[in-house]
């Protein structure tokens, strides 16, 4: 996001996160429907970010249109966020997207279940890059909502936590030309953005020791200056050493990417 | 039969042997995604600080040129085979933007888009390497044009001359002799370069776009026959290539040669034809969905060719003086010079060169058409013999064209006019030359001097060619010294003049016609009277 977008974007995910009115799982979930409607009506969309119009009617047509799907707060919220400047109609819809999916997070927070959502949604991420039918068939275009949750719900439904169900299944329907494990990533590093954190994917052969993770930890503290939230993928196709991917960053000392290396010189 | 084995250690030891320099190093790298890929490009998801025209490294060690940047992903072309490439490999960024190695050890070789050698003669030793992309010398780094360029064609030094760091363009159908002439033109340097003087030396780069492999093949071993392929390299980017790679061939064939112009030296390069490279930036385009403008081109087509062409140059004495002249090639389709692509680089250029399927059929080769091509610069880089015997060559000739098209009804033409026609068509034959026959300047300004003055008008038009050939033997063998004069002085003064006439006089006497006839006829003398006849007596005196 760009310029006066990126300002209102900032500014309405401040008003999410200090009002504790709104971080409940429904509250999310409306907001979340109603960034689905905007984005399907083309007209409303444009009608709502019109500078032409003043902040009182863009918001008023909001309130009047939107009252009989969401809750109060909701409302109150996506009020707030069309009298904002969006230099791009687009950037709205997803304003409102990352304002439901953080209002959902928040919630979890509050009843300390953050952890677990986070780590669910990590796990999804990495069922559906290890198994390329599953991401051909959740990537389908044509599939409807309802049976994308059905296979969701199949596969975790007695594990997951609902929060985590729900928010995939609507990241999904809605990735915006995005990959399926982009949308994904995405989805956790807006959990970990809540916190403060930096998502930090760390590949090894085998699993890393208690000392060895918090070891990394700190030394990936004091180079981002920032918490860290450590996802583990163990994967013995690395050989031995450690991967850090962080953001679009990698670190990449595995004995796997010395021999590719090695390689690349050798055929110079 | 000993047994070929080799021992595991031995294999141990060599791998050793060879990975001892490597250092492994682990750094922080920028990783990105393949969101897409198809049709030779790729989209990138991630990769949030790469830059325009950055090389970009995919998986299976491909690279790849960054040309969109988007909000939230990347459209790269892929320079080389795409089909190792799949969705959601890796893409690193290399921190490079495109360059290729350049130097002295070039010369000689053919290589690709990249550099990288494709003549089987072992790795190019690169003295350094030059970014593609870079700013054209600005106004203040440049000089007039004014040293001259010769092709070595005589139709093209007397009335289209190019000068050192000029661009001019050579259009026209196919098969019309565009990549002749511009062959010639290199062939052309050959004694510049066997002089060993730096000042004349003109170092040339032949950059191939789109071409059949069997043309290329077969202009290098023309060069090499010919002894110019020791000062030319060839950048070639085949019809099979990628589009990638013949987008930006004209580039890196344009960085060899910026590199010895900023070196000081003059160099000359062929760009064979700017119009498959606007086909290949035109599919590039429209597969990272830019917006199609005329004939589908994308918006920036024009400045595709600017950027290039401005590159050419006469830097200034302070930067060495250094020259990088250039010859675009653009083919036309059915001789439509207004079609979009023809229109842009001639108005980019510096003059240009027409040659029409007509005249080619006709047998005038090169066929040249005089209306429509000229020269802005090159007029100022002439040598001053060329320019005293060349001077109305141009207008004559375009006047005899007109006059040649009215007579052809066959209406009764008066003196003058008979005059101009028999005059224009001499010219005409003087002008055909063969291919790979370059001229050295001095015989050209005698031939030129002999048509444009009238001296050729008693000789049959048939026989034209071989007078020429004939006459230049001839100066060769008894008036050497003008010829040294005329190149020495590069000009024409009053006393060469005085003894080219004499020596076309006397030569005249001894050329013999087709038919068999001497070209000068003993007129027929009337016997003395009777009266008028003296006799004249020897008296013997005898000694007294």
């Amino acid at each position: 996001m760009l310029g006066a977008s990126k300002n209102s974007y900032i500014a309405l995910i401040k008003a999410v996160d200090s009002n504790k009115g709104i971080q409940s799982f429904n509250d999310a979930k409306s907001l979340l429907v109603a960034a689905k409607i905007i984005a399907t009506n083309k007209s409303l969309l444009n009608t709502l970010t019109d500078s032409g119009l003043s902040n009182e009617a863009r918001s008023g047509i909001a309130k009047d249109l939107l009252t009989k799907i969401g809750s109060k707060s909701a409302i109150e919220l996506i009020a707030q966020a069309v009298t904002l400047r969006w230099s791009d109609p687009e950037d709205l819809i997803q304003a409102l997207e990352d304002s439901g999916f953080r209002a959902a997070f928040a919630g979890s927070e509050n009843s300390n279940e953050l952890d677990r959502v986070e780590d669910e949604i990590f796990a999804f991420e990495r069922a559906i890059a290890a198994s390329g039918e599953l991401e051909l068939m959740l990537a389908d275009p044509n599939i409807t909502s309802e049976s994308r949750l059905k296979i969701i719900n199949d596969l975790v439904g007695k594990t997951f936590n609902q929060t985590s169900i729900e928010l995939v299944n609507y990241a999904l329907g809605n990735r915006h030309s995005r990959s399926i494990t982009t949308t994904l990533k995405d989805l956790s590093k807006l959990a970990a953005d809540r916190r403060g954190r930096l998502l930090a994917e760390v590949t090894t052969a085998i699993a890393l020791s208690a000392d060895q993770e918090t070891r990394l930890v700190s030394s990936l503290k004091t180079i981002y200056k920032q918490d860290i939230q450590l996802k583990k993928v163990v994967d013995k196709k690395v050989i031995g050493g450690v991967a850090v991917r962080i953001g679009d960053e990698v670190i990449d000392g595995t004995v796997s990417n010395r021999i590719a290396q090695i390689k690349k010189e050798l055929a110079v | 039969m000993t047994e070929l084995q080799i021992k595991p250690e031995d294999i141990r030891s060599a791998i050793e042997k060879n990975v001892a320099n490597f250092n492994p190093k682990t750094t922080k790298d920028e990783v990105g995604r393949v969101a897409e890929t198809g049709d030779g490009i790729a989209r990138v998801e991630g990769l949030p600080s790469a830059m325009t025209s950055e090389l970009l490294e995919f998986e299976n060690g491909l690279l790849g040129v960054a040309l969109n940047l988007d909000v939230a992903e990347i459209g790269a072309v892929l320079l080389g085979d795409s089909s190792g490439i799949q969705e959601g490999q890796e893409v690193r960024r290399t921190g490079r933007v495109l360059e290729v190695p350049v130097g002295e050890a070039f010369l000689g070789r053919t290589v690709d888009p990249l550099g990288n050698p494709i003549d089987g003669l072992g790795p190019i030793k690169a003295s350094a390497s030059r970014a593609l992309e870079l700013q054209a010398p600005t106004v203040v780094e440049r000089q007039p044009v004014k040293e001259s360029l010769e092709f070595g064609v005589k139709a093209v030094d007397a009335m289209t001359a190019v000068g050192r760091g000029q661009r001019q363009l050579i259009i026209g159908d196919r098969g019309t002799g565009k990549t002749a002439l511009a062959i010639d033109a290199i062939i052309n340097q050959k004694e510049n370069w066997k002089s060993g003087d730096p000042k004349k030396q003109v170092r040339c780069i032949y950059v191939a776009v789109g071409q059949k492999g069997s043309t290329i093949a077969s202009v290098r071993a023309t060069l090499e026959k010919y002894g110019a392929l020791e000062y030319t390299t060839i950048v070639a980017a085949t019809a099979s290539d990628p589009a990638g790679f013949k987008f930006i061939a004209p580039y890196a064939g344009s960085a060899i040669g910026q590199h010895w112009m900023y070196e000081g030296k003059a160099a000359l390069i062929v760009f064979d034809d700017l119009t498959k490279q606007a086909e290949a930036y035109r599919a590039v385009s429209l597969l990272l969905r830019r917006p199609p403008g005329r004939e589908a081109y994308p918006g920036d087509v024009f400045y595709l060719h600017s950027r290039l062409l401005e590159r050419c140059a006469k830097l200034s004495n302070e930067l060495g003086g250094g020259s990088l002249t250039g010859l675009p090639i653009i083919e036309t389709k059915a001789n439509d010079v207004s079609a979009y692509i023809p229109t842009n680089v001639i108005s980019i250029t510096d003059g240009q060169i027409f040659l029409e399927t007509d005249l080619f059929n006709s047998g005038i080769r090169p066929a040249i058409n005089v209306g429509i091509s000229v020269s802005r610069v090159g007029g100022s880089a002439q040598p001053k013999a060329m320019r005293k015997v060349a001077g109305r060559l141009r207008l004559d000739l375009a006047q005899f064209r007109e006059l040649e098209a009215f007579a052809a009804f066959g209406s009764d033409l008066d003196a003058a006019s008979k005059q101009q026609l028999e005059r224009g068509s001499r010219l005409v034959q003087l002008l055909i030359q063969g291919q790979y026959a370059p001229l050295p300047m001095e015989k050209a300004v005698a031939s030129l001097w002999a048509g444009t003055t009238g001296n050729l008008d008693d000789v049959p038009v048939d026989d034209i060619s071989r007078f020429e050939v004939e006459f230049h033997n001839y100066l060769d063998r008894e008036q050497s010294a003008v010829l040294k004069s005329i190149r020495e002085t590069r000009d024409l003064s009053d006393s060469d003049i005085e003894t080219l006439k004499s020596a076309i006089n006397n030569f005249k006497k001894q050329f013999v016609k087709a038919n068999g006839q001497p070209l000068l006829v003993d007129s027929d003398v009337e016997a003395l009277a009777e009266e008028d006849v003296e006799q004249a007596q020897i008296k013997i005196q005898k000694r007294a």
